[in-house]
């Protein structure tokens, strides 16, 4: 599993570590990650003086850095496309695609025949919404093909 | 031989009362929703009540996935995708126990099979999405409709089609995990009766009957994997849908 231990979760070890031994929680990675960040925070506050808190940091920090280029040095090895991972995203990516061309047209053949009904214009708005629904349709699978971009952020 | 679709027969256990002429029955279905939330919550429950610094084999089982679901709503909607973080991951463990319960043979149920239940939970991700995208970004969200660097004279056309793109999602998100799981189910069962029958012609039915069996035994497998990627698809899915929540604009 890549990332197994996040920087969040280690660092709340190291730090529950260095507070009292044993009997630490490193699943309160749970509750939420800033809570749980903040609550060491405080902790460190009242049980430590300032300079500790400023060593203690400082260590996490080079911890983390060197976690991260650990990290990225074992992802360049491995390379796209290896582990298992990326395999099943892969796969996950594929059977995406077989449902989405067919949902379009199914909405569009619904909300035209819908529109028939209400307003007896049959079939006009069956044969242009379902039009419409195929486009939406191919759109959707263009996207999550990735053939043109997601989304302009 | 047994009729491959009997698998799928919502059958009642209790009748708990009549709401407005309406049965209200507790069903096998039902049953196994109830299975698979006490099992999550056991595995998730149990295996953090020691939180020991070094995790055992449960802790370990639980750390994973949550770590597998963080990094996918990390890796989809952004850091701000987070805070969607129990409503993904609730999804994720209720579907994945839900296939793999359906994988038990002799007595397993696939709850997920029935559409009304992958649609109810993929009408709860589509209405959820409105509500927090409208909620966050108000009139803003329907910025997800119009592109922006689109021609004025296009546009119409434009915004129907991303209209009929965003309705169609609940369809296709349900469709999807349902229409595995039956075709799947009904494949390996089909294929099982054939073992059956051809075993009852005598022995070059047993000799016959070698080739379905190791396809059984195939397919199983496959199925297995089918069981956790189509949870792990809607719950990826779940996260793009959610995304547009949180960024809608283009």
């Amino acid at each position: 599993m890549r990332g197994f231990l996040t920087r969040y979760t280690l660092a709340s070890m190291v730090r529950a570590a260095f507070r009292d031994g044993e009997n630490v929680s490193v699943f309160s990675g749970f509750a939420g990650v800033e809570g749980m960040a903040d609550g060491a925070r405080k902790r460190g506050e009242r049980n430590g003086t300032p300079a500790d808190e400023a060593a203690l940091s400082a260590r996490l920090r080079r911890l983390g850095e060197r976690l991260d280029r650990a990290r990225a040095g074992r992802a360049a090895k491995n390379g796209p496309g290896a582990g298992s991972v990326s395999d099943v995203s892969g796969l996950a990516r594929g059977l995406r695609l077989s449902a989405e061309l067919v949902g379009g047209v199914i909405v569009g053949a619904g909300i035209g025949l819908g529109f028939d009904y209400l307003l007896g214009t049959s079939p006009w708005g069956f044969i242009v919404l379902v039009m419409l629904g195929f486009a939406g349709g191919v759109l959707t699978v263009m996207r999550s093909a990735g053939v043109i971009p997601e989304r302009r952020l | 031989m047994a009729d491959p679709i009997h698998q799928f027969q919502i059958t009642k256990i209790y009748t708990l009362g009549t709401v407005a002429g309406h049965e209200i029955a507790f069903t096998n279905s039902a049953l196994f929703m109830g299975i698979a939330v006490v099992g999550i919550s056991l595995l998730m429950i149990g295996a953090t009540a020691k939180r020991s610094l070094v995790p055992g084999r449960a802790q370990t089982l639980a750390e994973l996935s949550y770590e597998f679901v963080a990094d996918m709503i990390r890796s989809t909607a952004g850091p701000e995708g987070l805070r969607f973080f129990p409503f993904v991951f609730s999804i994720f463990m209720f579907v994945l126990f839900l296939n793999m319960l359906g994988m038990i043979p002799l007595g397993g149920f696939t709850v997920t099979s029935h559409i009304v239940v992958t649609a109810a939970l993929a009408l709860l991700v589509f209405f959820t999405v409105i509500v927090s995208g409208v909620m966050h970004h108000g009139v803003k969200f329907l910025k997800l409709f119009a592109p922006s660097g689109i021609p004025v004279y296009i546009l119409p056309l434009i915004v129907c089609i991303e209209v009929m793109s965003f309705i169609s999602r609940p369809i296709s998100h349900s469709v999807r995990l349902f229409a595995n799981m039956l075709a799947g189910h009904i494949t390996l069962k089909v294929f099982a009766g054939f073992v059956v029958m051809l075993g009852a012609l005598g022995v070059g039915g047993w000799i016959g009957a070698v080739l379905p069996l190791a396809f059984t035994v195939a397919v199983t497998a496959l199925e297995l994997l089918v069981a956790f990627l189509q949870a792990y698809v809607f719950a990826i899915l779940t996260c793009i849908y959610l995304n547009d929540a949180i960024h809608p604009g283009h």
